[in-house]
């Protein structure tokens, strides 16, 4: 009786949670979580408890108020994806145990995260989702908890990683005034600084901070240069917020706080509930694939991690949004798996660069799929962009270090240099040629020297590998036939913003070696 | 001077020359400026050619930018003569251009930036900086920043497209023999494919100089000499001295030697149907670098000579092309006579080598061809020539008359530029070619060049001012209407592309993708 009463306590609290609103659903929340800390502080000690004062805090923050009724073919589609996703964490907890402990220890996690992705995928209202976001978060990070037991500080962190959507509520209220933007400033000191800590550090004496698993990695150091790049860029609370919450989950290497931070990052970002649902599809895989490999042992679980590593990459490159965000959504993610497939064991990393390279082919597909020129659809990406993703995809599927630097140079080029592209009637003179070369496929900019560095790199992966980077260079050099759309244009005031992308893809573009440097330390 | 210096000199001058050039607000000072820009650098070309030794092959590398790759200088023969020529051709160019009144554009800025451009293709030391300032290249002739500009865009594209071959190559070469200095490639490590492949800059380039038309608005028309024909004849050059002097396997031979035939005779059928002189003799350069494509085939000693020689000759000849004339000054026959490839035609000799190297091989049979396509050229070149007056001479003219008294006496050109370039295309055994007063000799044969040269030349006087009669007739034209064409418009084939473009290639991707993982996954 004593062992079934927490199981019983979690249905009585799901059930309140997914059928009734206000106190009651915060009581039901709160009563699954309370569950799910006992059962972590059983597998792991009692500090994993400390992981639970994150969700309640922000499901008390976040209580359900009244909201507009579903149609009925929603709410059945709903309650069907409830019992789908709810079904469907049983089923893997009761198929994949961890060693001898029952399966109920680990089916409330699942259960739980499928719930909160359930509000995410169908929401009444953005309240819902948010909430739905939090419980997905904190589920998946339990679960992630449950297979790589930690400290007290990882834990606590896990658990406050599901208040990001909480602080997404409050920032967006703040709109910066004036000329002079501190945020901007700010985020382009740390990047500055974040650059000269990459190439200052050497990749033999990596600082680490092992109670928090944080280790600044070449790595996670030009990842996170580059987030707060973009966020000097777009000047924005939001993206400020979301990418250090990404810069965080890049540095630390415990697979429950990574995923957990990136997930909180990326639900900062999107409330939209298409790309949303398509978004939180890749961050389920991405977050599956370290606790497969625990769970499915053998080369099997490393196969697995493997391709769900590239599958969760796949889907989140393909989500449909838009400008700032498909920047942080796509440099996130790649230094985030680009940090996870150095832990892949030697055997399985040619699964990867199988499952990268389909994507890359599926991610052409998919753009020549749809009619050329006309008008776009918002959130859907740009042919030149598309293409660059395909080829970011190639490069660093080949796991070596060249494919990485053209990687992180195609990021420059899509994420730094093209998101900040300010539109306008052509201009003339220097700086405006110099805008042009910065933005174009030239030798001099960090595209061209992404695009040759991720073809080198291809073809010493294999003729597989060379066929598809040429081909996607191919695609890209012969893009303006295929693709009307007129490339965004200098403005004819240029702002400081605009001096800076120029000035950054040039300079990346002449010296990828630096690039090479930062990743790999001096 | 520091020969790591002295090498930089080229490149400060031509792009000091392109920013003094823009700076300079009177127009017409810009001109001498661009011209004397250039001079220089000819200058410290021929002093470095002067400076090495026979065979003599120097890396100067400066900085790295590239991972596994330097910003470095090849310099050897062969990259000092091809420099000598690509600049000695970029100056009589703007000469040209800066005497014609007629066109108040102001061009120099640019030209100097291509010819910067294409010397660094002559002086790269790696195949990926090689195919970097290819790009480059490309970039400084057409002007095109906007990748989306209309201007010249087919011709862009399809040279960046080829390009990649080049950069697959260095690929290839970092991968297997850890890269892709020129210094540092074995001989055996380009096989027939990325030789193949690595070619594909210098057909396509060979293909843009035979889109090249008349621009009657130009006096000079800059880019075909510069930025294709001395980069094609480079490119296949130094291409062939990595593999050991010969390009490797013998399909590959053989293919090279048909494909340059091929396409010569299809650039002379379209010079043949050319209206105007002028036009033809565009083709017919083009035409020309097809035979000197060919030469290259055999990979002997002697068939290195016929090589280099071709493609200096059509790095020239394509300069010399490109300059207008009026239709009844001296340069119109100078120039035509000089096109030839009979004598006293500049290419004669490199066609009389090659003859010799295929007849070494035992390969006569391929003479006939060669001899025909010769032949055929001659006439297209004679058919365009009518008299001039003789008051009217202009730097053309004597463009064209040093051509084809360097072609007459080969001697200094054999000794100085030729031998030397093709000593590091490969091993040339001494006395190969033994110029003489008269002519050439060979181990085989003797070929009196002035006395032929001279006698053709004054029949072709005579036959010019006694109003002999000329060939009228064209090479057959052939109406597009009665060629066999494919009916795109036929219902069945809309149909079929319809049906392929309807399918769901979205959902089919996914699936084809889930099928990879599923494989990814499952399989041992």
């Amino acid at each position: 009786m004593l062992t079934a009463l927490p199981t019983i306590l979690f249905g009585v609290g799901l059930l309140l949670a997914v059928l009734r609103e206000g106190w009651w659903r915060l009581a039901g929340t709160i009563a699954m979580l309370a569950v799910e800390a006992v059962r972590l502080t059983s597998i792991g000690g009692g500090e994993q408890a400390a992981w639970v004062v994150g969700p309640i805090v922000a499901s008390a923050a976040l209580m359900s108020r009244a909201a507009p009724r579903l149609s009925f073919e929603r709410l059945m589609l709903r309650s069907a994806v409830t019992a789908g996703l709810v079904l469907a964490g049983g089923y893997f907890a009761l198929r994949l145990p961890l060693g001898e402990r029952a399966w109920t220890d680990f089916a409330t996690a699942w259960v739980m995260a499928g719930v909160g992705l359930s509000w995410v995928c169908l929401p009444r209202d953005r309240g819902e989702a948010r909430r739905g976001a939090a419980l997905a978060i904190a589920g998946g990070g339990a679960m992630l908890l449950s297979c790589f037991p930690a400290g007290l500080a990882v834990a606590s962190l896990t658990g406050i990683a599901t208040l990001c959507p909480l602080v997404a509520e409050g920032i967006t209220r703040y709109e910066p005034r004036g000329r002079f933007q501190p945020l901007a400033a700010a985020c382009s000191a740390a990047a500055a600084a974040t650059v000269v800590l990459a190439l200052a550090s050497s990749s033999r004496a990596t600082p680490a901070v092992p109670a928090l698993t944080i280790a600044l990695t070449g790595t996670a150091l030009t990842g996170t240069a580059l987030l707060l790049t973009v966020a000097a860029f777009a000047a924005e609370p939001a993206i400020a917020a979301a990418v250090i919450v990404a810069a965080f989950s890049l540095m630390v290497t415990h697979p429950a706080l990574q995923w957990a931070a990136l997930a909180g990052a990326l639900t900062i970002l999107l409330w939209e509930a298409a790309p949303a649902r398509r978004l939180w599809a890749g961050l389920v895989l991405l977050g599956l694939a370290p606790a497969l490999e625990l769970l499915v042992a053998g080369p099997l679980g490393a196969r697995w991690q493997a391709a769900l590593l590239g599958v969760g990459w796949v889907v989140l490159l393909t989500a449909p949004v838009e400008r700032w965000i498909g920047t942080i959504v796509l440099t996130a993610s790649t230094f985030f798996v680009a940090g996870a497939i150095h832990d892949l064991p030697g055997a399985v990393t040619g699964r990867f660069a199988m499952v990268a390279l389909a994507g890359a082919a599926l991610v052409v597909v998919l753009t020549l799929a749809r009619p050329p020129g006309g008008t776009q659809a918002p959130g859907r990406p740009s042919l030149r962009a598309s293409l660059t993703s395909a080829l970011i995809l190639t490069g660093v599927g080949t796991h070596s270090v060249t494919g990485l630097v053209g990687a992180v140079l195609l990021l420059i080029d899509l994420g730094v240099v093209h998101a900040s592209a300010p539109s306008g009637p052509p201009a003339s003179g220097l700086s405006a040629r110099i805008g042009w070369l910065a933005r174009s496929g030239w030798p001099g900019s960090a595209a061209f020297a992404g695009r040759v560095l991720t073809v080198l790199s291809a073809v010493a992966a294999g003729p597989l590998p060379a066929l598809v980077a040429v081909s996607i260079v191919g695609g890209l050099q012969l893009m303006p036939l295929w693709d009307a759309t007129p490339p965004a244009r200098p403005a004819v005031r240029a702002q400081l913003r605009d001096f800076t992308a120029a000035a950054i893809s040039i300079a990346a573009g002449l010296a990828p070696v630096v690039v090479s440097r930062m990743l790999q330390g001096s | 001077m520091p020969l790591a210096l002295q090498a930089l000199l080229p490149f400060l001058f031509l792009c000091g020359g392109a920013a003094a050039v823009s700076l300079t607000p009177r127009k017409r000072y810009r001109g001498p400026i661009a011209i004397v820009a250039t001079a220089l650098p000819l200058a410290v070309a021929v002093t470095l050619l002067a400076r090495l030794a026979p065979a003599e092959r120097v890396d100067i590398p400066y900085l790295r930018l590239f991972p596994d790759a330097d910003v470095a200088i090849r310099l050897d023969a062969l990259s000092a003569v091809f420099a000598v020529v690509l600049l000695l051709t970029a100056c009589l160019l703007m000469l040209a251009r800066s005497s014609a009144a007629d066109d108040r554009r102001q061009p120099w800025s640019s030209w100097l930036l291509t010819t910067a451009a294409a010397l660094s293709v002559i002086f790269a030391a790696n195949l990926l900086l090689l195919y970097i300032v290819l790009q480059l290249l490309t970039l400084a002739w057409s002007g095109a920043l906007d990748e989306t500009a209309p201007r010249f865009r087919v011709t862009r594209m399809a040279e960046q497209v080829a390009d990649l071959g080049l950069l697959l190559v260095a690929g290839l070469m970092t991968a297997s023999v850890g890269t892709s200095a020129m210094s540092g490639i074995p001989s055996d490590a380009i096989g027939s494919p990325a030789f193949l492949l690595a070619l594909a800059p210098v057909a396509v380039r060979i293909g843009a100089l035979a889109q090249l038309t008349e621009r009657p608005r130009s006096p000079v028309i800059f880019e075909p000499a510069i930025a294709r024909a001395a980069v094609a004849g480079y490119l296949l050059l130094r291409l062939i001295s990595l593999t050991g002097g010969r390009p490797p396997g013998r399909a590959v031979q053989v293919l090279l030697f048909a494909a340059g035939l091929a396409a010569a005779a299809l650039f002379l059928a379209r010079a043949a149907r050319q209206r105007s002189a002028a036009g033809a003799q565009l083709k017919l350069a083009a035409a020309q670098a097809g035979i000197a494509s060919a030469m290259c085939a055999p990979g002997t000693p002697l068939a290195a000579l016929a090589g280099v020689w071709a493609w200096l000759g059509v790095i020239l000849l394509t300069g010399l092309a490109t300059v207008r004339h009026d239709d009844r000054s001296l340069a119109g026959p100078l120039k035509a006579a000089a096109l030839a490839t009979l004598p006293p035609g500049f290419l004669f000799t490199g066609v009389w080598l090659g003859s010799l190297a295929l007849a070494e091989q035992h390969l006569a049979i391929a003479i006939l061809p060669l001899g025909l396509l010769a032949a055929a050229m001659a006439a297209v070149a004679l058919h365009s020539m009518s008299p001039p007056e003789p008051a009217r001479i202009s730097l053309a003219a004597g463009f064209g008359a040093a051509l084809i008294l360097a072609g007459l006496i080969p001697g200094p050109l054999l000794a100085l530029a030729v031998t030397p370039a093709a000593r590091i295309v490969r091993a040339i055994p001494g006395g190969t070619v033994r110029p003489e007063l008269l002519g050439i000799r060979t181990d085989t044969a003797f070929l009196p060049l002035l006395p032929v040269g001279l006698l053709v030349g004054a029949a072709i006087a005579v036959w010019l001012y006694a109003g002999a009669p000329r060939p009228r007739a064209r090479f057959p034209a052939i109406a597009p209407a009665r060629l066999p064409s494919l009916n795109t418009s036929a219902p069945s084939l809309r149909q079929a592309a319809g049906r392929i473009a309807g399918l769901p290639w979205m959902r089919l991707g996914w699936l084809a993708y889930g099928v990879a993982i599923a494989a990814a996954i499952a399989l041992r």
